[in-house]
């Protein structure tokens, strides 16, 4: 009963990084401990916690004047390494600190930080459920769109295969204006194919810093690489570690992509009065497109989210 | 899961259309001896050609499972059995189909093929043993070589084991006491 009581802590898995453990644990500062924040040091309040602990020590060592570096000795050995904290978290193998640990005036972290928005050359590793392709460390939100937490605490977000092949290519995506805010649950973007509109909702609470330039020219990246080129935008989270709670990720995500899909071949087949489940074969590329009776009305309402005005706040 | 041989039985194999006998034997032998349903072999029956579909040519295996549940006679369970190509609207090919807890289920011969004839006949007894398991009500297990893995290809399929994880059968054990 009293396990049942302890909230476990739900801590982002980063895309594609390896290691997940706090750069102060990683320099020995502090005791091991994981990354809550997926390595936004500097929106991260662990990391300001640890900070003014240096400058409480700083401040009682000029009151008393003990002549003693205050600095735990592990932090100065840290400073005598000057191991960067990109090295430290792993994103890149080897950089020294030129900055005193500042990092907020570092050029070399701001370069990290902007290069963050470049997609990953290499296609993620998909799953497979009920045919469908699930990428790994990716979260899933119930309605069909995916959420990847990046270096930095950036998300990556886009529309997942589930959603792709039903719709089959899109002729345009309208994606909200830079700095718009997207809330988890709500429509972040306007899919179209002909005179046929959806909505995909956000997976996460954010601010939009990035949208795909290219998926407007070429909205089919949508359908034709969901996890990869077809991402729609990047934002920065306001409510990350709560917001995943809400979120399906690595098992789970493929129980459910398969529940989904098993919901699917149902409502597309004819009445038999149970659910079907189907063995073998490759899900179609554009399932409305090829699925003669299928009503585009119907599947928007079941699996993505009803058409309504967009509530994002400017 | 033993059988007894003189009770009613709970599942109709039933052949659609010219295909290997031995193929369809070896199936209904296997839903006896691995799942424990009292299995019977009924007479081929002629292809079913309402459920063509010309333009992809295939057949439907919904339609067919449709057919097959609206049959009141019989056991309680029927799963038809052909040679022919089978897909639903939303995937290529399917090697099979079922109505999850249901009464009906489809499976095909077709993509199972291969010059091993001893592969074909074991590809064959685990498609109408996945297709059954459905039937009790079963759904797709993620659990490593257990026969409710999904299969998208043959040599997935292939690297089952005739055999389901602990938490499959257990169900199948229950949901069989559940209908006896």
């Amino acid at each position: 009963m009293a396990e049942r009581e302890i909230k476990k802590m739900v801590n982002p898995n980063v895309f594609g990084l390896a290691n997940d453990q706090c750069v102060w644990s990683r320099a020995g500062v502090v005791k091991p401990v994981k990354c809550m924040n997926a390595f936004d040091c500097l929106g991260c309040a662990f990391d300001q916690k640890v900070q003014a602990d240096f400058e409480t020590r700083e401040r009682e060592h000029q009151a008393h004047g003990t002549g003693i570096d205050p600095r735990p000795v592990r932090l100065r050995m840290l400073m005598n390494q000057l191991k960067c904290r990109h090295m430290l978290s792993g994103r890149v193998t080897y950089k020294l600190c030129g900055h005193g640990y500042n990092c907020v005036q570092c050029p070399y972290d701001q370069m990290i930080e902007d290069t963050a928005f470049t997609p990953r050359l290499s296609a993620p590793a998909c799953d497979h459920a009920a045919g469908f392709d699930v990428a790994r460390d990716y979260y899933y939100h119930h309605h069909h769109a995916w959420a990847r937490v990046e270096y930095g605490g950036r998300v990556r977000i886009g529309l997942d295969d589930f959603a792709a092949r039903m719709l089959g290519p899109l002729d345009g995506i309208e994606l909200p204006k830079l700095g718009e805010v997207v809330a988890q649950s709500l429509p972040q973007a306007t899919l179209r194919r002909g005179n046929h509109r959806a909505e995909a909702l956000s997976p996460i609470d954010g601010k939009v810093l990035a949208v795909n330039p290219r998926i407007g020219a070429v909205p089919e990246a949508a359908n034709r690489d969901p996890y990869g080129d077809g991402w729609l935008m990047v934002i920065q989270p306001t409510n990350l570690r709560k917001n995943l709670k809400n979120l399906l990720y690595g098992d789970e995500s493929l129980a459910w992509m398969d529940d989904e899909a098993t919901r699917l071949t149902t409502l597309l087949s004819e009445e038999t009065g149970y659910r079907l489940a189907a063995t073998g074969g490759e899900i179609v590329r554009d399932i409305f497109g090829t699925v003669p009776h299928a009503d585009w009305n119907r599947l928007v309402r079941s699996f993505l989210a009803e058409l309504r005005l967009k509530r994002t706040v400017s | 899961m033993e059988v007894n041989p003189n009770s009613r039985p709970h599942l109709d194999l039933i052949p659609l259309g010219n295909l290997d006998p031995l193929a369809v034997s070896i199936m209904g032998a296997h839903l006896q001896a691995v799942l424990g349903l009292r299995t019977q072999i009924h007479p081929v029956r002629s292809n079913p050609e309402y459920a063509f579909m010309a333009m992809r040519n295939q057949f439907d295996a919904s339609k067919i499972i449709k057919a097959l549940a609206t049959e009141t006679d019989g056991a309680p369970f029927k799963l038809g059995v052909l040679q022919s190509d089978l897909s639903i609207p939303i995937l290529t090919y399917v090697y099979g189909e079922s109505q999850l807890g249901g009464k009906a289920a489809v499976v095909s011969l077709h993509r199972l093929f291969d010059i091993d004839r001893q592969l074909v006949y074991q590809r064959a007894a685990k498609i109408g043993v996945h297709e059954v398991g459905h039937l009790l009500g079963l759904e797709h297990c993620w659990q490593a070589g257990c026969l409710m893995r999904f299969s998208k290809q043959l040599e997935q399929l292939d690297r089952l084991a005739l055999d389901f994880c602990d938490a499959c059968r257990y169900e199948i054990v229950r949901r069989l006491k559940a209908i006896s």
